[in-house]
């Protein structure tokens, strides 16, 4: 097994997560619920997971009355999921299958 | 980790990620916002026409809601993030083109004020530039998606 493989973030709902905050800077918790389709409380689950790793910072914010919650990927995290990425790469492209390296930092 | 689950692995998330641009340049473009840039541009360039303190007050109207659009833009997107410099180049682009196309519109109504008696010149340029702005998004939302997804 490719030693940055990561077994804690290779959880499917904590990967498309991370994978979804990559681009950004903050993302709100509605778009990360319905682009996973999830629930509330199995996002908050994970995001909790990830917070408490690390790899995620929240903050919550009032825009005119509505409770607002926006997630953010730390520079542990985003190094993490580089190396994770990587490492998926590197075992893509040592069985000599078709990869097309994301760039999962941009 | 099978080299097959890997694969399948990086394809999910390239096309999360891509899930995460699509939302940023959707809600940027998005027609509420379209319309209300529009009647912006109208408000600023066609207050022009308008008799001295009239016309500041026009402008500073514009320029207000503006901001606030701005604002409340800002605070509803589901992703943020900082423009890249390729982003803002294409804005400083579209702020440009606008410009020309103002100056275009207003030379042609101008003309058409001093010959055929148009009435309301920078009116006519302003609402001519409104148009073409709403006319424009969804091309100028293809081109901002490809420099976003590169």
């Amino acid at each position: 097994m490719e030693q940055d493989f990561d077994e804690f973030l290779h959880v499917p709902a904590r990967l498309s997560i991370l994978a979804l905050l990559a681009p950004a800077d903050w993302v709100e918790f509605g778009f990360l619920r319905d682009t996973i389709a999830t629930s509330d409380s199995a996002l908050s689950k994970q995001v909790s997971a990830l917070a408490n790793a690390g790899y995620v910072s929240v903050r919550k914010s009032r825009d005119m009355g509505t409770r607002r919650t926006y997630v953010q990927l730390t520079a542990q995290g985003r190094q993490a999921f580089q190396r994770h990425a990587a490492a998926l790469s590197r075992i893509v492209a040592a069985a000599g299958l078709p990869a097309e390296t994301p760039q999962p930092w941009a | 980790m099978t080299p097959d689950d890997a694969q399948t692995s990086l394809e999910d998330i390239r096309g999360l990620q891509d899930r995460t641009r699509d939302a940023y340049v959707r809600h940027g473009f998005s027609r509420p916002y379209a319309l209300a840039s529009a009647l912006v541009l109208f408000i600023a360039f066609a207050s022009f026409d308008l008799p001295a303190h009239w016309d500041t007050l026009a402008v500073t109207s514009g320029v207000g809601l503006a901001l606030g659009l701005l604002v409340v833009h800002q605070h509803r997107a589901p992703v943020r993030r900082k423009p890249t410099g390729p982003e803002l180049l294409f804005c400083a682009g579209v702020a440009v083109g606008l410009v020309a196309a103002y100056v275009t519109f207003s030379v042609a109504a101008v003309v058409a004020h001093l010959k055929l008696g148009l009435p309301a010149p920078h009116a006519v340029a302003a609402a001519a530039l409104a148009l073409t702005t709403l006319l424009c998004t969804n091309p100028a939302r293809r081109v901002f998606e490809s420099i976003v997804r590169r």
